[in-house]
């Protein structure tokens, strides 16, 4: 386990957009409606609910005001030490 | 030939009255509630009568009765209702009595554990061998560095591997990944080396969501994540994290999709605890989120980890219980073979594989198998932050 590190862009960074769990099935449109207010998607992670991808950071609040959004956060990194630490 | 009278195996103060049975519908295992509830209001009842039971002490929504009856008679019901495929068991009713002094009830293993040239000390602390199961039929994620898909102990195992890292292939170039694999899921025996996995029965899914340096994002775990739901496996065991308090909303809402789909997150609690110097750390995420079960980390004593974080105060942020994590031996790629090292990370797959075993024995997923993980826990005499329902212990042999 590591200390948390963004590595984000300047111009934008990673986020993740996790879509109302009762609303799931509506995530196709939410992803158009994600993307008309700003975001490039990366990934629609369907069975789980959310989108991935990448916006500037002035485009964060349009991104939360998209129908059927719980949710808008950062990217964290996560991690493990390297191999030939004893702990791990 | 089933003998009514013979004493129930676990110890007790109590004794059996003579011609007195406690009469057991066991509805545990067909049909549904449905069918459950028919059959223990209306047919149940309706056997005791025709046995010439009296049905004064049937307690229906137990589906338990007490009847007073020649031991011959009463296994002859049994046998009767068993053709019926109404299963019974029947066990002589008891006189209690509070217990006096010492209990001297056998816990089967004691530590200090250590490692036997046959099994590692994790496998004998969690009673894995003894339980029977092996996983079979279950599908365990584990969502890491990758895995070395070639190792020669893994030859013939339902492997399915996916890398989420752009530019890296699913093998495993760091060993983190084969070796909480090996831990969940690796051999209970192997020539001439000590068995050291959980649940060698079960269906190994691998997702490389850390690079061959360690590291990984949200991104990538999430789609990790995603891929075991699509998979339908019922565990997905996740050894990483970062060392931060906040509650990440990612996992909370994919925790939360992942229960309500049967699937049981488990996570490591973290390393960042330095307990002799006064510092027992907190309880990082993912493993913060309410709907991922938490694992600290024990040594052979039982003791919690010098590394092993304590609850973080707040909703989510507990230890949910424990599992071996110190000096863990286990599979690591290429000509190395094996590693021993420690961490939350090696914990946390001895509660995935147990989980798998729970899972094949009980048929429970999701938060019902969160359940039962926590509740056949060995409690420990130690805090709950720190351990949370304690280690966690493999289901008993099923009745032959």
């Amino acid at each position: 386990m590591t200390q948390d590190k963004n590595e984000g862009e300047t111009y934008s960074e990673t986020v993740i957009v996790t879509i109302r769990s009762k609303d799931l099935e509506q995530i196709d449109d939410v992803a158009q409606k994600l993307q008309a207010a700003g975001l490039v998607i990366d990934n629609v992670l369907k069975t789980l609910g959310q989108v991935t991808g990448r916006a500037a950071p002035d485009s964060m609040a349009s991104l939360r005001e998209v129908d059927h959004v719980e949710s808008v956060s950062p990217q964290r990194s996560m991690g493990v030490p390297p191999p030939d630490s004893e702990i791990q | 030939m089933f003998n009514p009278d013979e004493p129930l195996s676990m110890s007790t103060t109590s004794e059996p009255i003579p011609g007195r049975y406690v009469v057991v519908f066991d509805q545990t295992t067909p049909a549904g509630p449905l069918r459950s509830m028919g059959v223990l209001q209306d047919e149940a009842p309706r056997m005791l009568e025709e046995e010439g039971y009296s049905t004064q002490l049937y307690f229906p929504r137990l589906g338990i009765a007490i009847v007073d009856s020649e031991s011959a008679q009463v296994a002859e019901f049994k046998e009767r209702c068993a053709s019926r495929r109404m299963p019974l068991n029947v066990v002589p009713e008891r006189v209690y009595r509070i217990q006096a002094g010492d209990s001297t009830e056998a816990v089967p293993s004691e530590p200090p554990f250590s490692d036997s040239d046959n099994l590692t000390w994790g496998l004998q602390a969690v009673q894995a061998v003894e339980s029977g199961y092996t996983g079979a039929g279950i599908r365990v994620a584990v969502l890491d560095t990758g895995f070395d898909a070639a190792h020669p102990d893994f030859t013939g195992r339902d492997v399915t591997t996916k890398s989420f890292i752009a530019g890296e292939d699913a093998n495993d170039g760091h060993g983190h990944g084969t070796h909480c694999i090996g831990s969940a899921c690796g051999p209970r025996g192997v020539d001439g080396q000590r068995g050291y996995g959980v649940a060698p029965g079960a269906s190994i899914y691998s997702g490389k969501v850390l690079s061959n340096a360690g590291s990984g994002t949200d991104a990538g775990i999430l789609a990790g994540i995603d891929w075991a739901l699509e998979n339908d496996c019922q565990i997905i065991s996740m050894s990483l994290g970062a060392d931060v308090k906040e509650v990440h909303p990612p996992y909370v809402a994919a925790g939360r999709r992942a229960l309500e789909l049967g699937t049981l997150i488990i996570a490591a609690a973290g390393n960042n605890a330095r307990r002799s110097q006064g510092n027992p750390g907190f309880v990082g995420a993912p493993a913060n989120s309410p709907y991922i079960m938490s694992v600290a980390a024990l040594d052979e004593q039982l003791q919690v980890a010098e590394f092993s974080a304590r609850t973080l105060p707040g909703r989510g942020g507990q230890v949910d219980i424990s599992g071996p994590g110190v000096r863990v031996y286990s599979s690591w790629p290429g000509s190395q073979r094996y590693h021993t090292i420690s961490g939350t990370s090696m914990a946390t797959p001895h509660v995935a594989g147990v989980a798998a075993l729970l899972s094949e024995a009980t048929g429970y997923r999701g938060r019902e198998l969160w359940a039962e993980l926590v509740q056949e826990a060995q409690r420990l005499e130690q805090l709950s932050v720190d351990v949370g329902a304690g280690l966690t212990l493999s289901p008993l042999p099923a009745e032959s």
